[in-house]
Order: structure tokens, then C-alpha cells, then sequence
């Protein structure tokens, strides 16, 4: 008995050897359940809202024709695109500083014809650099807050002024535009209705003296005369889209399969991948969500904006990012690490959008790029711009942003800026963008002014601003 | 368990050894050979893919920009990718700083743009390469990343995604040639192992037949020795075996044999037990003299009739005297010497009982202390006469009487006489006894003998009106003789025949030669005669019938003894027949003098 099962175990080993020198010679790396699969890159967005170069992403949210002393706005849709296309076309020569006197200013408003582009904020010199050919050195420049092309269009050659209000620099250099008189027709037929200008809260009608009380660079507000037509929309809540925060996992992280995530809050997780330097945070409240990379953040050598712009253009355009109209809104230099911020906002019909007490930060999206993007800030919300209803609706009249003003105990000369746009509001499960002049104090507040519901009266919403 | 049982061969064992130890050598050597080529291809394939990817790295890696790359850096890696001549199975790609293709040499695009993730770790710069083997639809691939570094920093990464089938079947086709050469091995193998194991196995098969045969006591078997080997050396050791066993037995067998003959021939009775007394051994002495058969395997005591049973183990010598009677008168005195068989340490292990026979010992011992009794007692009987006679004389005043004096004294001399007379007796049965007695022998005439015999009873005789008859032959040889003796023989035969036959009845003294040349003397009675039972033991010493009758008589009742004792010494014999209240014949026969002439 005790033979036999010897030889039963010494069989069973012969016969267990032979199976695994097979299994050995036969097996293979079965590995393929941990190697990660190729993803495709989801989009969000509409491609139509793709911006291929700086100067479509950075243009200005409002072109000024000045003709003849007549001020008419150009808002951001096909034809502003094909004058900022037009114009990128040109190259900037001779760039020089000058000291416009009074007169230059007062002849420039009343009788040039010319394009003005008005920037929201002041923006570096290298992102304007970008609206123009080459490499052309701007001295003493370091941001632009406008860009003046004027000239008769004599062989195409224009003047081109890069202002900045900040610094009251002017810097002047010519540049040769392919079928100016052209361009000049587009905008003509591209402008709305004439506005008036004001400046200190004076209408029209500007003497040297109001010029040189203004300082070396005048700030101009224009205002319509009467109520300006414009539709209201109106989209459905239901309607609202949702950016899947699985989808901006796959989008941000190299290994999506690697990124674990954690629960800090009731509604906050954050994911990160294994080496930590990336880190998604997504409130799920709010529907934001805040993506950092640390890794591409420690470099030495800041790149010049344009690189960082032409890294977010690919970033964007890569997940279609751009789910609505974003134009470069403003840069700032975070205070933490000293990285350039840029400030995309949404426009929705040629207007900028305010007021994201529904939905947080949906009328921003907050980018830094070093050598790839470091960070990445936004809301998961969007709306399709098609599925909008409209209603006629008016903005103020120039008299009534006056009277609205003088009821904040402020005036036009406190006000650095005023812009039309849609300022958005929840009603009867409905989001309402209603058209409002939006209200830019030197102090840095901001307010909205509208019609009110009756249509008669103007309301103000936003900063109560302080009488100074 | 029952196919195991065939494989329970020395040649099927050393067929299953080798087989297997040559496919135990094989497997190390194929795995381990083939764990070696797996890794050269496998090195040799990286290597290659790794020249490739940094062939493309170097060309690539100025037109990777650090971020993301734009369409027309896109287009120009493309272009390059397609004029370089890489190997068309494999599938290159270009990945930027996100991990996301940015061009590839498979034909359709579809993989641009996606994301490749296996490159992460390359990206990150933690590895300078990884290679995987995936494997899907059948098929193994080595996925190769190298990273695209532009001074110093890591823009992007070659990712090759290249079949290895090509390899794997290559090492496949050397798998199985070694297969095939195990298989062929193997079977070359078992044969040769086959042919060895008979080798060995048929000499070891052949003695083990002639084991058995001799096992069934047939020594004269031989194996043949085929060369000097063990196994030849096993063969001739066995046939030496075989012949020491044959002579030691036929040795043990005549050893036995003369043990037998000797048990048998013994005059003494040998039973051997083993331990618990079951008889192992007896022989037909002992049987004979216990009157019974002895049967193997009894017990000890129930063979032997003794009162007290032996005690088993024995441990010491015992002896034991067995009287058996048989029949009445007739006894047999065995003696019974138990000797243990102990071991070297003292531990018993059987016995051996010799059986001796004794009775004749032990009857002469009985008739020696019969004879003491009786010589004293026939010495003491006329001494008591005497003593009381004179005592007699001396207390009664009888020498006042002469008469009774006389009478006393008469007595008194005829017990002195009757005990000279014993004494003489006696005295000369001792000499006889001890061959003392020198006999004047010398060739006599019967005649002369008997005659002067005859005369000296004829007086008796008339005197107690017994008839007396003389018959004698008158060509009777001489005899040859002691005279006195002869004459004391006739004396106490011819006195016994007067004594013991009554008045008017007859005598007669007869002699003849008998047909072997002795000369038969017969002396004759018609008297009392002797009872049959008493006719055996006449001749003993003392012995008489009627001992009172003897003893007035006169006599000591060893007449008969002497006679019987001069006669034997003459190399003659002595014979009595006898019929109770009929009468009595003594015959003597006596050697003649010259056995020649007595032919006739
Ligand atoms: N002829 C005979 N007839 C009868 N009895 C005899 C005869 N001879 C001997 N015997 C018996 O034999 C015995 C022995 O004889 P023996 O030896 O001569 O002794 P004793 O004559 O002294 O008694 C006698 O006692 C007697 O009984
Ligand atoms: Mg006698």
C-alpha cells in the first residue's frame, strides 16, 4: 500500500512537472487587463466656439467705428471676426512713442474715420503683438488697453495707435491694410446705431480744455441717445447641459485609470493621479470644478503670453473646451506664484454675460498655462445657444444710465467703462439673460443697469457704490 | 493499483527511471534554454525598437514643443513619420507632453488624438522606457515607449506598438525540434533501457527459478555463469550456495541418521520435550519400556505414570525411580533421568528423559540383602538354641542330671555342627564367588564317581526303607573333574533326594552320555516333589519350600547353590524337574574329558 502510493505521488509529480514546463512554455504575459486602453479624448463643447489663433481668442468684445464724429458699435459675431481677421493680416511698422496733444484727440473724435478696438482690460503687449504680423518691437509698452487704426486709406496704409489707458501711453506705427475701403464698408454695415460720446459725464461737443483736464489719454463713454432695442433670451432650465466630470478626468489626466479620488466634503471630491502633481476638484454643488497641475507649474523661464495662449487655444480645442463664445476678458498675475491668469468670458449674442448667481463662475473660465496648463477653473454648466428663446427688450437711454447714476450718488466721470451685456437671472424655472448696461467704476466696483420689467423705470442691480 | 503491479519489475522500473530522469534533464534544459532565447529575442526585439524610437526621437523632437502642439507641427511630424522607412507591421506613434497622439504610422487615424495613457510613466519621466507584451486576438505585442526629451525636458514620447508573433513562432519551431528530439530520446531511451534492464533482469530471473526449484529440495540445479560481473559473481555464489547446502544437508542427513540408529540401538529409553513437555523426540527403547506407544506432541506427564507430575520448566537434573508392574512377581524398575536443555542463559528449552532399565540391578540388590537377612537369621536361630540350651543347663541344676545334661549338650553340639555346617557353606559359596576356589580338576571316571557315591548313601537308605537304584552306562567318557567338588554336588543332590523323599519310596542315581558328548548325571525321587512356583527360585540361596522341615532336616538351603555354582564352574549345567507330591529329578551334564572321542 505504502509502494503504491509512492509511486501514485511520484506519477503525480512527473505528471505535474510536465504540465508546468507546458504552462511555462505555452503561457504568455497576461497583463492585457492592467495595460491601459487608448481613450479618446471626449468634447464638451460645439466646435463652432473653436478659436484657431491669439488674436480670435483675445479680440476685443467691442470695435468702435468712428466716422465723421459718429461712434458706432461693432459687437462680437461674423463680421467683428472678419475685421479682426483683416487686420491681423497687416504688419506693424514703425512703432514709436508720441504725445497726442488735446487737438490730435478732439480732431481724432470729431472728423478721422477709423476703427477703435476696446479691450475690457488692459492686456499684455505680446497678446496685441499677436493681432498683427511678425515680430514687431513695441517700446514702452507693456499693456494695451486699445488699439486706434485710422487713415484715409491712401495705398492701404493705415496709422495704427496702440493706447494704454493705464500708463497714458501712446505708441504710433503704420501698418498696410489689403482693401482698407473694404473693410471700412464691412464695418459700416456691420455698426449699430450711432452713439454719443460723453467724457467726465460731458455730452459731446468736447472743447480742448475738457480734453487736457482728461490727461494725456482721454477716456471716452459712449451712450445711445434713446433706448436701444435689444432681444432678451430666455432658455429653459431643463435645458441646462452638464459636463460630465468623468469626462474631464479622462480629459486632464494622462492615465485616467491611475487617478483615485477622494471625498473631502459632503460635495467635494478630488482626483488626483498617482504622482499627485495633477489634481481635479469638483464641487458637485456648485457644478465647478478646478483643475490644477503642479508639475507644469515649476518652471523657471515664464514663457511669453502668446505661447501660453497658443498652449490654451490647443488645450481648449483638443476637448472642445469652448462651450460657448469666450473671448480673453483680462490677465492677472496670480499673487500666489506669480503665473499669468487668463479670463475667459462667455458672450452670448456679441454681449459679455454677468451675474452667476444661478450657476457659479459659468460666465468665466479661469486658464494658466506654463509649459502645458496649470490651471483649469470653470463651471460644468452650459447652455446651448440655440435652444434660447427671445423677447424684445430695450436698454436704457444715455439720459437714463445718467439718471440711474445720479440716484448711486455717482456720475460718468466715475465710471471707467460702460458696455452693454446680459446679466443672467433665475425666474419661474427659467433663465433669463436680460440685456443691461454693465457699469465700470474706476474703483473697480461693477453694476448692472436695465430696463425694468414695467419698462418704465431703469433698475439697478449690483454695487451700491459709495459717493465719493 | 493493478496496472501499478506491472510496472513492479526491476525492468520496467529502470525503463520508468530513465525515461524519466531523461525527461527531467530535458525539461530543466528546455526551460531553462528556453527562458534564455525567449530573453535574447526578447532583448534583441527591444533593442531594435529602441534604435527605432531613438531614430525618431532625434528627428521628431524639434518639432515637439513643450504644452500642446498645433496643427502644423502636427502635419510636419506626419510628413516625417512617412518619408522615414520604418518597419510597416509596426505601429508608431507620436504622443505629446498630455499623453495624447499627435501622429502615427498606422493608416487610418483614428488614433490621433486619443489619449495613450501606457506612456504616463515615460511622460513622467520616472522610467527612460517601459515595454509591455500585450496580448490580444491571438497575438503578442510589444508595446515600446521612449520619451522625446528637448534639453533635457521631456516633450512627448515614441510609442511602438510592434507584433511579436514573428519571434514567438521562431522560438515556437525550436520548441518543437527539441520536442521532437526529447520524443525521439525518449524512445531510444526505453529501448536501450529495455535491452539493459534485461541485461540484468534475465540472469537475476534465472536464479530465482532455480532458487525456487531448489527451495523444493532440488540441489543439483546450476546457473550459468555468463561473464564476471556482480551478476555473474551472484550466479557463482549461488551455485557455490547450492553446493555448500548439498553437502551440509546430505552431512545433516547422515548425522541424523546415525542419531537415529543410535536412538534406536540405545539399550536405554531417550524421550526429548520441548519446553512445555510435548515429546519431540523418542525411540523404541523407550517405548518398550514403558509397554506403550509414545506419541509425538503428548505431554510428558500423561505418558508417564508417576504419581507427583513433573513441574515445567525443569531447570535441574532429577531422577526417578518408576516401578511398573506389569504382571504379578514379574516388575520392571525403570529409572528416569530428567536432564534440562538450557540455553546459554539458563533459560530452559525442553528435556531429555533417559529411561533406564533396573530391575536386575535391583533384584541382585534385593537377593543380596535377602541373603544378609537370611545368613543372619539362619546363623541366629542355632545360637538361640544354643544360648537357651546352656542357659538351661546352667539355671536348672540340669548337669545334676547327666542324662539331661547330655541331651542338652547333645543339642547344643548339633546346633554347633549345623552352624560349622552353614558356615563351611557359606564359606565356600564366597570362594566360589570370588572364584577363589582352585579346582583340582583332572579326568575321572564317572563311574568310579557315582559308585562310591551310591555307596556312601546305600546305608541311609536301607536305613529309612528307601529303595536305591544305581543305573549307569558302562561306556560313560571321563569326565573332567575336580573329585571333591563332584563328589560335594552328588553329596548335597543324593542328600536332598534321601531327606526330602519319605520312607518306602525310591532313589536312583542314572548317568549317560548325551548326544553333544556331555555325560548327564540324573538323580531321581519319587518324593514330596516341589511345588511349580517354587521350582524357578530352588536354586537361590536359602531358598527351600518348607523351611522348618528343612531346617530339621538339617539343612541350610544351600546345597542346591553350591551345586549349582561347582557345576557352572565346570562349564556343566544343572536342571530340576520336578511334580508336587510326585517327585523330583536333578539332572547335571558335566563336560567329558576328551571331546574327540565322544564324537561317536
Ligand atoms: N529331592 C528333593 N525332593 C524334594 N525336595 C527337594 C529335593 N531336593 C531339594 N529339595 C528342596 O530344595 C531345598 C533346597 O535344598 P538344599 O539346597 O539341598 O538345602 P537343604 O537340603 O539343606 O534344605 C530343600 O529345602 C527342599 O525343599
Ligand atoms: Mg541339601
Amino acid at each position: 500500500m505504502k509502494e503504491s502510493l509512492k509511486s501514485l505521488a511520484l506519477a503525480l509529480l512527473v505528471l505535474t512537472s510536465i504540465v508546468q514546463t507546458g504552462m511555462l512554455w505555452y503561457s504568455s504575459p497576461s497583463n492585457q487587463g492592467n495595460l491601459p486602453k487608448l481613450q479618446h479624448i471626449p468634447t464638451i463643447g460645439h466646435k463652432d466656439f473653436q478659436k484657431e489663433e491669439i488674436h480670435q481668442l483675445a479680440a476685443p468684445s467691442e470695435i468702435m467705428l468712428h466716422h465723421d464724429g459718429e461712434h458706432r458699435r461693432i459687437l462680437p459675431g461674423a463680421d467683428h471676426q472678419t475685421l479682426i481677421d483683416r487686420l491681423h493680416h497687416a504688419r506693424l511698422e514703425n512703432p514709436q512713442t508720441i504725445d497726442p496733444s488735446p487737438a490730435e484727440w478732439k480732431k481724432w473724435l470729431d472728423d478721422e474715420t477709423g476703427l477703435e478696438l476696446r479691450f475690457r482690460h488692459e492686456l499684455p503687449v505680446e497678446v496685441i503683438q499677436a493681432f498683427f504680423q511678425g515680430e514687431t518691437e513695441i517700446p514702452e509698452l507693456d499693456t494695451v488697453h486699445r488699439i486706434w487704426i485710422s487713415g484715409e486709406g491712401d495705398n492701404n496704409q493705415v496709422t495704427v495707435w496702440l493706447i494704454s489707458d493705464q500708463t497714458q501711453t501712446v505708441v504710433e506705427g503704420t501698418a498696410l491694410l489689403q482693401n482698407y475701403d473694404e473693410m471700412l464698408k464691412l464695418a459700416d454695415q456691420a455698426a449699430e446705431r450711432p452713439l454719443k460720446a460723453f467724457l467726465n459725464g460731458k455730452e459731446g461737443n468736447f472743447d480742448e480744455e475738457d480734453l487736457k483736464r482728461e490727461g494725456a489719454v482721454p477716456r471716452f463713454v459712449y451712450l445711445p441717445p434713446n433706448r436701444a432695442a435689444i432681444n432678451r433670451w430666455s432658455y429653459n432650465l431643463e435645458q441646462k447641459r452638464q459636463i460630465n466630470v468623468e469626462d474631464m478626468k479622462m480629459i486632464l489626466f494622462r492615465n485616467p485609470n491611475n487617478v483615485e479620488k477622494t471625498a473631502i466634503s459632503n460635495h467635494i471630491d478630488i482626483y488626483t493621479d498617482v504622482d499627485s502633481s495633477r489634481s481635479l476638484r469638483y464641487n458637485e454643488q456648485n457644478n465647478t470644478m478646478v483643475y490644477t497641475n503642479l508639475l507644469n507649474d515649476t518652471e523657471q523661464e515664464l514663457p511669453d503670453p502668446r505661447e501660453k495662449l497658443n498652449t490654451i487655444i490647443s488645450f481648449m480645442n483638443r476637448h472642445s473646451g469652448w462651450t460657448g463664445n469666450y473671448l480673453l476678458n483680462r490677465v492677472e498675475t496670480n499673487q500666489d506664484n506669480g503665473a499669468s491668469d487668463f479670463f475667459f468670458q462667455l458672450h452670448v449674442k456679441g454681449l459679455p454675460l454677468y451675474g452667476s448667481e444661478p450657476f457659479p463662475k459659468w460666465e468665466e473660465i479661469r486658464l494658466s498655462a506654463q509649459q502645458g496648463i496649470t490651471h483649469y477653473e470653470r463651471s460644468l454648466i452650459f447652455f446651448s445657444s440655440r435652444s434660447g428663446q427671445k423677447h424684445p427688450d430695450h436698454l436704457p437711454s444715455g439720459n437714463e444710465v445718467r439718471e440711474a447714476l445720479k440716484k448711486q450718488n455717482a456720475d460718468l466721470s466715475d465710471v471707467r467703462q460702460i458696455y452693454p451685456g446680459y446679466h443672467a437671472v433665475t425666474r419661474e424655472n427659467k433663465l433669463e439673460l436680460e440685456p443691461v448696461w454693465v457699469v465700470d467704476f474706476y474703483n473697480g466696483k461693477q453694476g448692472f443697469l436695465s430696463v425694468s420689467q414695467t419698462g418704465r423705470d431703469v433698475e439697478w442691480t449690483g454695487a451700491k457704490l459709495k459717493p465719493s | 493499483m493493478r496496472w501499478l503491479r506491472v510496472f513492479n519489475s526491476v525492468q520496467w522500473k529502470v525503463v520508468v527511471i530513465y525515461v524519466l530522469l531523461l525527461l527531467i534533464a530535458m525539461q530543466l534544459i528546455g526551460v531553462y534554454f528556453f527562458q534564455k532565447l525567449e530573453d535574447h529575442f526578447y532583448y534583441t526585439f527591444r533593442d531594435d525598437l529602441k534604435s527605432q524610437a531613438g531614430i525618431l526621437q532625434e528627428v521628431v523632437k524639434d518639432q515637439m514643443t513643450p504644452g500642446t502642439e498645433s496643427d502644423e507641427q502636427k502635419k510636419r511630424i506626419d510628413d516625417i513619420l512617412n518619408k522615414l522607412p520604418l518597419d510597416k507591421s509596426n505601429d508608431v506613434q507620436i504622443v505629446d507632453q498630455e499623453g495624447v497622439v499627435i501622429a502615427t504610422t498606422s493608416g487610418e487615424k483614428s488614433s490621433e488624438g486619443v489619449k495613450n495613457p501606457r506612456v504616463d510613466r515615460v511622460l513622467q519621466g520616472y522610467e527612460d522606457s517601459t515595454t509591455e507584451v500585450n496580448y490580444q486576438a491571438g497575438n503578442r505585442y510589444m508595446l515600446y515607449s521612449y520619451p522625446i526629451k528637448n534639453d533635457g525636458r521631456i516633450t512627448g514620447a515614441v510609442y511602438i506598438e510592434a507584433p511579436m508573433q514573428g519571434m514567438y513562432s521562431t522560438i515556437k519551431s525550436i520548441n518543437k525540434i527539441l520536442i521532437k528530439i526529447t520524443a525521439i530520446a525518449m524512445a531510444g531511451t526505453s529501448f536501450l533501457g529495455i535491452i539493459l534492464a534485461r541485461t540484468i533482469t534475465n540472469p537475476i530471473k534465472e536464479i530465482t527459478e532455480q532458487a525456487t526449484i531448489m527451495a523444493e529440495g532440488d540441489f543439483d540445479r546450476k546457473v550459468t555463469v555468463k561473464n564476471d560481473d556482480e551478476i555473474g559473481k551472484l550466479a557463482s555464489a549461488f551455485n557455490h550456495l547450492a553446493q555448500h547446502l548439498r553437502n551440509a544437508l546430505s552431512q545433516k542427513e547422515e548425522e541424523k541418521g546415525r542419531l537415529q540408529s543410535v536412538l534406536a540401538n540405545m539399550s536405554d529409553g531417550v524421550i526429548a520435550t520441548d519446553r512445555k513437555g510435548k515429546v519431540i523426540v523418542s525411540n523404541r527403547r523407550a517405548e518398550e519400556m514403558l509397554g506403550k506407544k509414545v506419541q509425538h506432541r503428548k505431554d510428558i506427564n500423561q505418558i508417564l505414570p508417576l504419581t507427583n507430575p513433573i513441574l515445567l520448566p525443569l531447570t535441574e537434573e532429577r531422577e526417578i525411580f518408576l516401578e511398573l508392574d506389569r504382571e504379578e512377581e514379574d516388575f520392571t524398575i525403570i529409572k528416569l533421568n530428567f536432564t534440562p536443555v538450557l540455553r546459554a542463559s539458563r533459560e530452559a528449552i525442553g528435556l531429555i528423559l533417559v529411561l533406564q532399565d533396573v530391575t536386575e540391578e535391583e533384584k541382585l540388590d534385593r537377593q543380596r540383602k535377602e541373603f544378609v537377612a537370611n545368613v543372619s537369621h539362619e546363623l541366629r536361630t542355632p545360637l538361640t538354641t544354643i544360648k537357651s540350651y546352656l542357659e538351661a543347663l546352667d539355671e536348672g541344676g540340669a548337669l545334676e542330671e547327666p542324662e539331661l545334661a547330655s541331651r542338652f549338650l547333645g543339642v547344643t553340639r548339633q546346633e554347633a555342627e549345623r552352624m560349622t555346617r552353614l558356615i563351611n557353606d557359606l564359606l565356600q559359596l564366597s570362594r566360589l564367588d570370588s572364584k577363589k576356589v582352585r579346582f583340582h580338576k583332572q579326568p575321572l571316571k564317572p563311574i568310579e564317581v557315582l559308585e562310591a557315591a551310591a555307596d556312601r548313601f546305600r546305608f541311609q537308605c536301607q536305613q529309612k526303607n528307601i529303595d536305591f537304584h544305581l543305573s549307569l552306562k558302562e561306556d560313560l567318557p571321563r569326565i573332567y573333574a575336580a573329585r571333591d567338588q563332584i563328589d560335594q554336588v552328588l553329596d548335597n543332590l543324593l542328600s536332598n533326594a534321601v531327606k526330602y523323599t519319605p520312607e518306602g519310596h525310591s532313589v536312583s542315581l542314572s548317568a549317560r552320555q548325551k548326544a553333544d558328548g556331555f555325560v548327564e548325571v540324573a538323580i531321581s525321587d519319587t518324593g514330596i516333589g516341589i511345588p511349580q512356583k517354587d521350582l524357578e527360585r530352588i536354586f537361590e540361596r536359602f531358598y527351600r519350600v518348607d523351611k522348618a522341615r528343612s531346617r530339621s532336616m538339617g539343612g541350610t538351603g544351600l546345597g542346591l547353590a553350591i551345586a549349582r555354582e561347582i557345576v557352572q564352574a565346570h562349564g556343566g549345567t544343572i536342571r530340576m524337574e520336578s511334580r508336587y507330591r510326585e517327585g523330583t529329578t536333578v539332572r547335571i551334564t558335566l563336560p567329558p574329558c576328551e571331546p574327540e572321542v565322544t564324537s561317536s
